[in-house]
């Protein structure tokens, strides 16, 4: 196989990739939201959300309103958290908000989350600016696949691995 | 009827098409190349590859910047939306070129010739479920020449390039194990480029 073959397929196989990857970025601007799409990890929003839904988010402009579902992430770690907003207190000068969620299927607010996540035993609300996006729609099970990769990396070393030889080869 | 194998015999699935034109498409390249004299002329990979890697240089910066900026600033997004519409614009040209330009081709080469240079572009297709080799031949001779004093040589001024096409069934050159039979194959690209190349010659 010469350079040039070697290049042409290497460069298909980024395309491929970059294309994914691309469509993934427009989406985030479409829908102001930096992640458009997670994976539900835990039960605590059943029976609405299950362990392994694909949740579509974006962040529209305006305020937030009780009943929504929101998705918050604390900085510095990958978990996300769907739970659903229950009370509200709008600042009409400013626009913003203070915000209280709790899940479906949990017997208390989140304020234990909060206090224990964010390192702060007064912290009694979050705000807009920790909302990674509003609910919009969702898919059942097809994120459990991603968890899957998680659990196990040597599944998604040993897959990505395999589709990149495939196509290389076969091009 | 089956044809001896010799050594480098291609064989293919004779009941694909696709198998069929590759098969061709590599037979033709490599006839080009040897008894033909020709130098293949990388122009369209070349251009396509650097229009692609162009597109994945521009992804990947925006990426990078993606990565390390955080999201909420204004200039994070601007930057991500520039990288995206670099990477789809240089993917369309990319498509565009591949569509417009290069269309079909499959070989294009050059050789000098006692007449000039002499160019050929070679497209082959074909249609669905038509077992037929459809060439598409363009050649072209430029640079100038004399004629040696006493012989009627041919003297070619400027540029002159003509366009053939030929269109041959399969089953004229692979047998029922579908061998391709090299030596007709040959004779009759020979064929065409001699009659492609008669037409330069008035």
């Amino acid at each position: 196989m010469n350079l040039r073959q070697v290049l042409t397929n290497s460069l298909n196989v980024l395309m491929m990739l970059f294309g994914v990857f691309m469509s993934y970025k427009a989406w985030g601007l479409y829908t102001n939201c930096e992640s458009p799409l997670v994976v539900v990890l835990s039960e605590s929003m059943e029976p609405a959300f299950a362990r392994g839904d694909i949740l579509f988010l974006s962040n529209p402009k305006k305020p937030i309103d009780i009943g929504e579902i929101c998705v918050f992430k604390i900085p510095g770690r990958d978990i996300p958290i769907v739970h659903r907003v229950i009370d509200r207190h709008d600042s009409p000068k400013t626009g913003s908000q203070l915000l209280l969620t709790k899940g479906d299927n949990n017997n208390v607010d989140d304020r234990g989350i909060y206090q224990e996540l964010y390192h702060n035993r007064g912290k009694m609300w979050i705000e807009p600016k920790d909302i990674v996006g509003r609910v919009q729609g969702f898919l059942p099970y097809l994120g459990m696949f991603t968890i899957f990769m998680t659990d196990y990396p040597l599944l998604k070393y040993a897959l990505l691995g395999g589709v990149g030889l495939v196509v290389f080869l076969y091009e | 009827m089956t044809t001896e194998t010799h050594p480098r015999a291609i064989k293919v699935d004779k009941s694909s098409l696709l198998d069929l034109k590759s098969a061709c498409d590599d037979a033709l390249k490599e006839y080009l190349e040897t008894k033909g004299g020709y130098k293949q002329s990388h122009k369209h990979t070349d251009i396509k590859l650097v229009l692609g890697y162009l597109g994945c240089a521009f992804a990947a910066a925006g990426s990078y910047y993606g990565y390390i900026h955080p999201f909420e600033l204004p200039a994070t997004k601007f930057w991500t939306g520039v990288s995206v519409v670099l990477y789809y614009l240089f993917n369309v040209l990319m498509m565009a070129y591949a569509y417009l330009v290069e269309k079909n081709t499959i070989f294009t080469g050059y050789k000098s010739t006692p007449h000039g240079t002499q160019t050929i572009s070679v497209g082959s297709s074909v249609k669905s479920y038509n077992p037929y080799y459809d060439i598409d031949l363009h050649m072209g001779i430029s640079g100038a020449s004399s004629s040696s004093a006493g012989t009627s040589k041919t003297t070619i001024k400027g540029k002159k390039s003509t366009h053939q096409q030929f269109s041959t069934a399969f089953q004229y050159w692979f047998d029922e194990d579908g061998v391709l039979a090299q030596e007709q194959f040959e004779a009759d690209i020979a064929k065409f480029l001699a009659n492609t190349e008669a037409t330069h010659i008035e």
